[in-house]
């Protein structure tokens, strides 16, 4: 492991040459990590929201991409990796970040002695509140990381539906046909803005086709959809077959961008607002 | 003395019989025609013969043992077998497709000894076809090619050679060619069994003819035996005219019947 | 006479040093290309460098790998490619035509579906390895013991296409949109990222499968005539058939447990050397395994040099090589296999 001594020194001198120490007695847990990289979208967040800028050494390339990152203006100052091994040692991180299915490269960074935290994919709230910990835990700033969670249930609570009767039936309808069913963050998300999401209803998980019949059979009081660009694709187009467009006529439709909860951060309260203003829209026009 | 011999074989492909209970050898020394009709199961006996094909009962012996006991490369290096219509997949040049002919007498990682390339040129040469050595052989001609195909069964230098139907396609003037060489290669001591449906041909060079008719050999013997106007009636189902020069038999084929 | 001989054996030797070197040039190249810039002169200092300074580490334990697995999965493709055109007599051949690469993609592909491939760098090739050897058995359990080598692709044809399902299936249920990059990144075929973890779990294989694949020159030169004048020839075809399947299973298995499907290159090479080595299949199997390794090596180090913001995949890249290339080689040879 890198001791953070010789990091420090290693700025200074030649990036090519120095020498790096293997020392036995560092250990992960005693030593704050003073370089942090992240090689993942979702890790890039994390930790743009937690670590104070000076230790940030890298993130990924996604991170600054105004598609896919709800921070896309503040990762710009950083700079970036494309998840490859040789770019990271050049880094000379002492923590990378990365998640579940992150880049293959953090195998053979961490059979080079490179310390690794694999951040699991958040599938419910609770799973955001304790990704947020685990990485403020692990670069050693568990009080910040009490505070980002403090703060988003605080933004929860300002924006959760203020009552839950009724429970407007909601579908998400996303590229070339996909919904999202149990087992996911937008669905947590869509049932504490008091929706009721029709694809569990029909025990769809995670991001399933749809099944065009049970559509015509559960008829919607709203529609959501997950567009990400200002200019559609093909993909994103409202469909075209008979029976989808009757259900999805005169529905009311609000429009997610994915990139809100693509990750599990607290900008997904973003999300719950939104849904929980276009509730009170939809059981309006209801009644 | 070397003899390949199959014994009271039946072959049968989906339930049509093709060869039945049928025996015949060939001894060093001998040149024999095989005539018949198509489909009266020549290529399949021959096949027998070299092993390929496998027999539904009988044996298929080589010097008094089965074939399928012995060592496969000293079988290849005395019984040669030369296909219809034999074809390179890769345009080889002419040498090196004879040099294949070689290969039952080298080891696994046994490269070719001057000797080899003295037999291979030789067997070129008899075969008229030295003067492609180096060419591809897709680029020569059908006839050129029969040739070079039979310079490689040659080039093995075989006790018994299995020819199917080795002349055909060739000019008359390489027909004699090839027909003289298979009579030499019997000279110096092998034995040959040919296909042929040339009949004058089969009566002049070959020492005896088997007839085959449905899976079975109808008549065995000589050409003035084997060649009579029932047997050609009865096989081919056409009547022939029959002639005689210089003592040797010739046969044209007249009407169809 | 012997003249003749002797000059072609020339040439042929020519032919090999000339590979071997450039072989060599390649594997340089790939070892001084990368993002950290290294000098080819200091590459060699931290190449031999007993100091763990950070160029020898990225020289030695980033470089070194990916280069090695270069030169191993490239000459096992090339190799491959040549036995199973010379096997099927079929210049359309290609090293995954018995249903190897598409069953070991699919067994890695689990691997990440399965989100085991995070947990340790030999679960996913040796994920591949039991992919591509259960792919091979369906396919020999459907060919049959004595089959020819059509029954042979047809029985291929049909794992590959069974796998490639199985594996669209993988990708279509995948539990979040991050799995389902990371295995479409996978099957796209790369180097990027291999450890020498990687090296000690494939090379066995892939060596083991191509030392027995190059038994077979001799055999595969008697099959230039077809399979009845081969065994008369002496050559024992079942024999033949249970070493080319398990030479290109161990080795090709091993590569795309690796690396990933990386087309074209197993099918273009052959056909690049076959006019030099007189169309021998005997002296194209060692000839195309450097091929492979120097269009392999080369296209690596193509795919590190062109910018697109992101490394452009070796698959992807090799196909996009790989495709006009063989496209003139129709042309050219249309005239020789019509």
């Amino acid at each position: 492991m890198l001791s953070s001594k010789t990091i420090r020194l290693g700025t200074t001198t030649a990036v090519l040459f120095t020498i790096l120490s293997f020392a036995g007695e560092y250990t992960f847990a005693e030593q704050r990590p003073e370089r942090i990289a992240s090689t993942h979208l979702c890790t890039d967040q994390l930790l743009m929201l937690l670590a104070e800028p000076e230790r940030i050494v890298s993130l990924s390339y996604f991170a600054s991409n105004p598609d896919m990152s709800m921070m896309a203006e503040s990762a710009r100052p950083y700079p970036v990796n494309h998840g490859l091994a040789e770019e990271l040692v050049l880094q000379k991180p002492d923590l990378i970040l990365t998640s579940q299915f992150g880049s293959p490269s953090i195998l053979i960074l961490k059979s080079l002695g490179y310390q690794v935290l694999s951040v699991p994919v958040a599938l419910t709230l609770e799973d955001i509140r304790e990704n947020i910990q685990t990485v403020a835990d692990a670069i050693g700033v568990p009080d910040r990381g009490r505070e980002v969670v403090r703060q988003f249930d605080f933004e929860l609570n300002q924006v959760s539906a203020p009552f839950h009767e009724p429970r407007p039936k909601i579908l998400i309808y996303e590229a070339n046909g996909y919904t999202t069913g149990k087992r996911t963050l937008q669905s947590d998300i869509l049932e504490m803005a008091g929706f009721n999401n029709l694809a569990v209803d029909l025990g769809i998980s995670g991001n399933q086709y749809l099944p065009l019949e049970a559509l015509v059979i559960h008829p919607l009081d709203a529609l959501m959809t997950a567009s990400d660009y200002e200019q559609n694709s093909l993909a994103y187009e409202v469909p075209n077959h008979p029976a989808l467009r009757s259900a999805f006529e005169n529905v009311p439709t609000v429009n997610i961008p994915g990139k809100i909860w693509i990750c599990g951060t607290p900008f997904v309260s973003d999300a719950l607002r939104l849904l929980t203003e276009f509730r009170i829209e939809v059981v309006q026009s209801v009644q | 003395m070397s003899m390949l011999s199959v014994n009271n074989i039946s072959v049968s492909r989906r339930g049509r019989i093709i060869l039945s209970r049928l025996s015949f050898s060939v001894h060093q020394g001998q040149l024999i025609g095989l005539i018949g009709p198509n489909g009266a199961g020549k290529t399949t006996l021959l096949r027998a013969l070299s092993g390929l094909q496998a027999v539904e009962s009988g044996q298929v012996s080589f010097d008094g043992k089965m074939v399928d006991r012995q060592n496969r490369q000293e079988v290849a290096r005395k019984v040669a077998y030369l296909e219809q219509n034999s074809r390179s997949y890769w345009p080889l040049s002419v040498e090196n497709l004879v040099m294949l002919g070689r290969m039952p007498h080298l080891g696994q990682w046994q490269r070719p000894t001057a000797t080899d390339w003295e037999i291979v040129h030789q067997t070129m040469q008899t075969c008229d076809v030295l003067q492609f050595a180096r060419r591809p052989v897709t680029t020569l001609s059908g006839g050129e090619q029969a040739r070079a195909m039979l310079a490689r069964a040659l080039a093995t230098e075989p006790e018994i050679l299995l020819a199917d139907e080795p002349i055909a396609g060739l000019d008359p003037a390489h027909q004699l060619d090839v027909m003289d060489k298979l009579q030499e290669l019997v000279a110096e001591g092998a034995g040959v069994v040919v296909v042929m449906h040339d009949l004058s041909i089969a009566a002049r060079y070959c020492n005896r003819l088997t007839l085959l008719f449905e899976g079975k050999v109808t008549s065995e013997g000589d050409a003035a035996t084997v060649l009579s106007a029932q047997n050609l009636m009865q096989c081919y189902g056409i009547d022939a005219h029959f002639g005689k020069m210089d003592d040797e038999l010739f046969v044209i084929p007249r009407n169809r019947l | 006479m012997n003249v003749h001989t002797h000059k072609t054996t020339l040439s042929y030797r020519a032919l090999m040093l000339v590979l071997t070197a450039l072989t060599l040039i390649a594997f340089i190249c790939s070892l001084s290309v990368g993002p950290a810039g290294i000098k080819t002169v200091d590459m060699l200092y931290a190449l031999l460098s007993v100091e763990p300074s950070t160029a020898a580490v990225i020289v030695q334990e980033i470089r070194l790998p990916r280069a090695l697995l270069g030169l191993l999965i490239g000459a096992a493709l090339g190799l491959c490619g040549a036995a199973m055109q010379g096997y099927v007599r079929n210049p359309l051949a290609e090293p995954g035509l018995i249903g190897v690469s598409a069953s070991a993609a699919l067994g890695a592909v689990i691997t990440i579906y399965f989100g085991l491939s995070a947990m340790y760098v030999w679960i996913l090739p040796f994920g591949g390895m039991l992919g591509a050897s259960i792919g091979v058995a369906v396919m020999m359990a459907i060919a049959g013991r004595e089959s020819s080598a059509l029954t042979l692709i047809l029985a291929g044809v049909a794992v590959s296409t069974m796998a490639g399902a199985l594996t669209s299936l993988a990708l279509n249920l995948a539990p979040n949109p991050f799995s389902s990059l990371e295995i479409v990144f996978w099957l796209l075929g790369s180097l990027a990222n291999r450890s020498f973890e990687h090296i000690w779990l494939a090379a066995p294989f892939i060596l083991a499968g191509m030392a027995l694949v190059l038994t077979l020159g001799r055999a595969l030169d008697s099959l230039s005539l077809g399979e009845d004048t081969a065994a008369t020839l002496g050559i024992d075809l079942r024999s033949v058939r249970l070493k080319i399947i398990l030479g290109v299973t161990a080795s090709v298995g091993a590569a795309t447990a690796v690396a990933g499907a990386i087309g074209f290159v197993g099918l273009v090479v052959p056909h690049l050397i076959r006019p030099f080595v007189g169309h021998r299949p005997s002296r194209l199997l060692p000839a195309s395994a450097l091929g492979g390794a120097i269009l392999l090596l080369f296209s690596d180090v193509a795919v590190r040099l062109i910018s697109l913001g992101v490394e452009l995949k070796l698959g992807v890249f090799t196909a996009l090589i790989g495709t006009p290339i063989f496209l003139w080689l129709i042309l050219r040879m249309r005239h020789q296999y019509v």
